[in-house]
């Protein structure tokens, strides 16, 4: 069921942290080129990550007990946003932050909280996401990696790929089979958190297209999990993994991944005879309704509620606002060959243009969230 | 989320407004029943401050009204008779619809205002008489359709100039293109959900079209600009004095707009074409509110214009530009 997105506003009380956020992003980010900025939610920085932890920027769903700030979704909002609009690198933090943590919270035993928790919101646990397998994007429940119960524990065999940060992390939270076959879909899967230093796990790194290597392949073979690292019960990875894809779809970021390069198209065209009003203009309307759009999707967040659809719709229109930005200042950049933008302005468009692709792949495919919608609107 | 205001605008046009009237009017029938049934309603009088006998509110709170206003296709300025009646020293004595003309007043014999939004059915009219902003009566006015077919548009000329009341300077083609883009986006709302009702009814290839993933992604397309433009108009209602507000919902709405209505036809095939089914009401609205009081380009240009003025970041636009919003009170 798709339901309204009525205007609403931040609180005050959360929006008063923005000042002092907007300010430290700001001078951790000086002397990084555009380009640098563009990688935003993709820049590694474990030393920014432990900054942040340490004036309680970071775990802000998680409760006090667990070492969390418990200041709630609006509070989240304002720092991923200034973050964001620096061009931060949060990438080593990210998804702790953002799902892992809030899932551990939501769906852990009182060991494991105590166990994980604490070094997420300390900036000191890094994780990644073990979704995707080699015949598994979209269609994730038929995900093959499996692990098999053995005494104390469950032996795990399969792989991963496209996992965010693997080399880099800590831990993975992975889907994976423990009973059924691939043809059972939804039932048999389950959540285990893994220790990557864990004997058998080996991981390759993955260059993308813009020369980066974020993303890799991980390898299990006969890895032991011990039974304290399963998440939740047996079999109920389907439902747990359907909540964290809200967390993950819900945030500003999902607008944001290519605002650095508006800012130095701003920058530069304030400098130039023949400004493009009209597409300045364009834009940051598209960025106003944007906004609004994913405030009101966090007032849902924040009044209790599992806004999953709303969430989709809101992220569809997000990257595809993400994609189009890069498409137009490149275009605008090169409106006139006499003309020469900086080099660097050039480069952060053509990065951003580059990579734009992923942003309606990463968290759920554009068909996949139509699909969605659709079923919210009655149709599926 | 329901809401008294809401509720009563349903009721009101569901009674009055149904598809037959908006027909009749278009054709040049008498609108004064419906008029009258609206002012009875309140709504006209809505933003009249309470201590000058009105109801006080604020436009962020008469949204629900204008999206169901756009919604069931009303043929008659009631945005605009709200906003220009808030401002009148003396409401009373101004009966009925007041239209905003779109375009500069010509001067040179007489008095004429061309392709105004509204002309045929409105009794007063707003316009920018050399430089200055003034209601003028209707009444004397030769009218003429100025526009396509079951357009409300018209040229209004008077052969001498009409006795003027004065009005506060403000940019009242602003104020029209904002209540456009509010009625627009509840047209599209409503576009919305006769298109998922109509693929869920038609069968081809032995089942609904609703069921074929090829419609299903365009629904899901049309959705998502219903939702940013609704939201771009309760955005800019929210902040009815800020003009880069106005050129946020105007253009957004517009560029909504141009993908909703397509996908409405395309969606409902040969029949959407035809005079007698009600979605032509709608997109023909859309189209013509598109073109009316400046385009998504027009506004765009002056958005940006406004943005480049200033040395803030893209994003602390948007959020100072926010913060001030009013939001729509609980009624």
């Amino acid at each position: 069921m798709l339901h309204e997105l009525p205007l609403s506003a931040i609180p005050a009380g959360d929006e008063a942290v923005r000042a002092e956020v907007r300010a430290f992003a700001l001078a951790e980010t000086a002397g990084m080129t555009p380009a640098q900025k563009a990688r935003s939610w993709m820049g590694f920085s474990a030393d920014f990550s432990r900054k942040m932890a340490e004036r309680g920027w970071l775990g802000l769903s998680i409760r006090k007990e667990y070492g969390g700030q418990e200041a709630g979704f609006f509070r989240r909002f304002v720092i991923v946003e200034e973050l964001l609009a620096a061009g931060a690198p949060v990438s080593a933090h990210w998804i702790a932050d953002r799902q892992s943590g809030p899932l551990i919270q939501r769906f852990g035993s009182e060991e494991q909280k105590q166990r994980y928790l604490p070094g997420i919101c300390a900036g000191q646990s890094f994780f990644c996401i073990g979704m995707s397998e080699p015949n598994s994007g979209s269609d994730l429940a038929s995900v093959r990696s499996r692990a098999e119960k053995v005494d104390g524990g469950w032996k795990l065999n399969g792989q991963k790929i496209w996992t965010t940060n693997a080399p880099r992390s800590h831990y993975m939270i992975a889907l994976v089979r423990t009973s059924g076959k691939a043809e059972d879909r939804h039932k048999g899967l389950s959540q285990f958190v893994i220790d990557l230093k864990s004997p058998g796990i080996s991981v390759r790194e993955i260059r993308d297209l813009a020369g980066d290597a974020h993303f890799s392949e991980v390898f299990f073979e006969d890895v032991f999990l011990p039974d304290d690292t399963l998440i939740g019960d047996e079999g109920s990875g389907w439902a747990q993994v359907t909540a964290e894809l809200a967390f993950e779809r819900s945030g500003p970021e999902r607008i944001l991944s290519s605002i650095v390069l508006l800012q130095g198209w701003l920058d530069w065209l304030r400098g130039q005879p023949a400004a493009n009003p009209a597409g300045v203009g364009r834009m940051m309307a598209h960025l106003a309704v944007l906004r609004e759009l994913t405030v009101a999707v966090t007032a849902r967040l924040a009044a209790g509620e599992s806004p999953a659809v709303e969430a989709a719709l809101v992220k569809d229109l997000g990257t595809t606002f993400e994609q189009e930005l890069p498409s137009q200042v490149l275009d605008a950049l090169a409106a006139d060959p006499a003309v020469e933008p900086p080099a660097d302005l050039l480069a952060a468009a053509a990065y951003v243009a580059q990579v734009s692709p992923s942003y309606s792949l990463r968290g759920g495919t554009r068909e996949i969230l139509r699909g969605m919608i659709a079923r919210g609107l009655g149709l599926r | 989320m329901s809401n008294m205001l809401e509720d009563s605008a349903k009721q009101v046009f569901a009674a009055h407004c149904g598809g037959d009237v908006v027909r009749a009017i278009e054709a040049g029938g008498d609108a004064s029943a419906l008029w009258l049934a609206i002012s009875e309603a309140g709504f006209a009088d809505a933003l009249i401050p309470e201590a000058q006998g009105g109801t006080g509110l604020h436009p962020s709170d008469l949204g629900v009204v204008l999206l169901q206003a756009g919604a069931a296709a009303v043929p008659l300025p009631l945005g605009q008779t709200m906003m220009v009646r808030a401002v009148l020293s003396e409401p009373d004595t101004v009966a009925g619809p007041i239209a905003i003309a779109a375009g500069a007043a010509q001067t040179t014999a007489g008095l004429t205002l061309r392709n105004v939004p509204y002309g045929r059915v409105a009794d007063w009219v707003v316009a920018q008489v050399s430089g200055a902003w003034c209601l003028l009566p209707c009444a004397d006015a030769t009218v003429t359709p100025s526009a396509v077919h079951g357009s409300l548009a018209a040229d209004l000329q008077w052969s001498e100039l009409p006795a003027a009341t004065a009005l506060p300077d403000r940019d009242w083609r602003a104020v029209g293109a904002l209540v456009t883009a509010a009625t627009m986006a509840g047209a599209m709302q409503h576009l919305l959900a006769q298109t998922v009702a109509y693929a869920g009814d038609r069968i081809q290839f032995g089942k609904p079209i609703g069921k074929q993933q090829a419609i299903q992604q365009q629904l899901s397309v049309m959705a998502e600009q219903c939702y940013a433009a609704r939201m771009a108009a309760q955005l800019g209602l929210s902040l009815p004095d800020s003009r880069d507000a106005t050129a946020v919902a105007k253009s957004r709405v517009g560029e909504a707009a141009a993908q909703v209505g397509p996908i409405a036809h395309a969606v409902h095939g040969a029949i959407g074409i035809t005079e007698e089914y009600d979605l032509q009401l709608l997109t023909r609205h859309l189209i013509e509110g598109r073109a009316a009081y400046g385009g998504e380009t027009y506004w765009a240009a002056e958005l940006g214009r406004s943005v480049l003025a200033t040395d803030k970041a893209p994003l602390a636009f948007v959020q100072d530009m926010s913060a001030g919003k009013r939001l729509p009170e609980a009624l």
